[in-house]
């Protein structure tokens, strides 16, 4: 066969010259350089300002993306998670059969064996528990609430897989507890946003989805909790958009991988 | 003396990885069938994943540094290496019952059990 003795080598030169061409852009373009010895000046205005509390613009957190995200464009991220949550009810408009009562249809179980069973019975509270971690320590470490809600929908992506759509739905993780949970979140999220407004109509100056001081507002979440251990670092509503998040992503991925396993379990049976 | 042996066993575990993962890249290219190609990918995930973190979490622990930092470093790679361990025998078996159920891919073997009992009809664990 004479396609299956130049069809490889036709495939390495290409990978060949990709690479080649590359390594010379990047090159030119002197990005594999690290000469750069100063930040440039938006860059240099983040690591200087947020993770300082001694500074006027601080947002007492030392995860500078997290800090970005939540505190200097809090109404950016919050609209994002609405796009999400309108993504999520779309899907749920799409394949929810809620009405015709066929909640409890589908096991999807005799497909998989019990070394699978077993494995995943292990592995799903570990998931749990990164993904809250991650959540939790989002003002802390790299992650955040988005990042460990998608973490966290690992686990019923296994459950689904290993015990059928059944095993979820028998123990509360319903569609419509889910989508509250879901409504719920997104609605705080933005509740904790909007209490920096209340304070500016009863008091004085504050902003939208504002988080600690600033130098003409003395409205602040509390960011240094003192307890008998020592102070925890909460990094004011941080913390707060990160659990809140974390719930959102968890019970909207939840859902809608849920609802797409029991079409395809319908789809099975036929 | 510890910190010698430690050292170089994490060595030798981490080339033994190395190892592995070129005996498996060359095995899934060059075995026709797609069960052999997929007892090669084990290896590549068990003999390449698994080996080379119990090294790196034993030369972690053999360096002069403090404890708290050696035991996070060794702690991380033992978990990964653990829950390596847990998950990809686990997928894999499930990727090749599910191939030879659905009938995809019918595998040239002598014997097939699970053939003879779908076909008795027997009830499969």
């Amino acid at each position: 066969m004479r396609k299956s003795k130049t069809f490889p080598v036709i495939c390495l030169i290409t990978t060949i010259s990709i690479v080649l061409i590359l390594a010379v852009l990047l090159n030119i373009s002197g990005l594999t350089t690290y000469g750069v010895n100063e930040l440039t000046g938006l860059a240099k205005l983040f690591v200087l300002n947020i993770p300082d509390p001694t500074k006027p613009w601080s947002s007492h957190a030392f995860e500078i993306v997290t800090a970005i995200l939540w505190d200097q464009r809090g109404l950016d991220t919050y609209f994002e998670t609405s796009v999400l949550f309108l993504a999520i009810v779309a899907s749920v408009a799409l394949l929810s059969y809620y009405g015709r009562r066929h909640v409890l249809e589908g096991t999807g179980d005799g497909y998989t064996t019990m070394i699978v069973k077993i494995v995943t019975k292990l592995v799903v509270p570990i998931i749990a528990v990164v993904s809250a971690s991650i959540a939790i320590h989002g003002h802390l470490t790299p992650g955040g609430g988005f990042q460990g809600g998608s973490v966290f929908v690992v686990a019923p992506v296994l459950i689904l897989l290993a015990y059928g759509s059944r095993f979820l739905s028998s123990r509360g993780f319903n569609e419509l507890r889910l989508l509250a949970i879901r409504a719920l979140s997104v609605t705080l999220i933005f509740v904790v946003g909007l209490v920096p407004v209340l304070y500016f109509l009863m008091h004085g100056t504050a902003y939208l989805f504002q988080n600690t001081y600033k130098p003409d507002s003395a409205f602040t979440y509390p960011y240094l909790i003192p307890t008998p251990i020592g102070e925890i670092l909460t990094a004011g509503s941080i913390m707060i958009y990160n659990i809140l998040e974390f719930f959102a992503v968890a019970a909207g991925f939840t859902l809608a991988i849920l609802l797409l396993t029991r079409e395809f379990e319908r789809g099975e049976k036929k | 003396m510890i910190d010698w042996i430690l050292f170089y066993l994490g060595l030798a575990l981490t080339l033994l990885g190395g190892a592995m993962d070129l005996i498996a890249s060359i095995g899934f290219f060059r075995f026709k069938d797609f069960y052999m190609r997929l007892h090669a990918a084990t290896i590549g995930a068990i003999g390449g994943g698994f080996y080379p973190l119990i090294g790196l979490a034993l030369i972690a622990l053999s360096l002069n540094l403090d404890v708290y930092i050696k035991a996070y470093i060794s702690g991380v790679c033992v978990i990964a290496a653990a829950l390596i361990a847990l998950t990809a025998p686990a997928g894999s078996h499930i990727l090749a019952r599910a191939t030879h159920r659905s009938g995809e891919v019918v595998p040239k073997v002598i014997v097939d059990r699970i053939k003879e009992d779908m076909e008795k009809g027997g009830n499969e664990p």
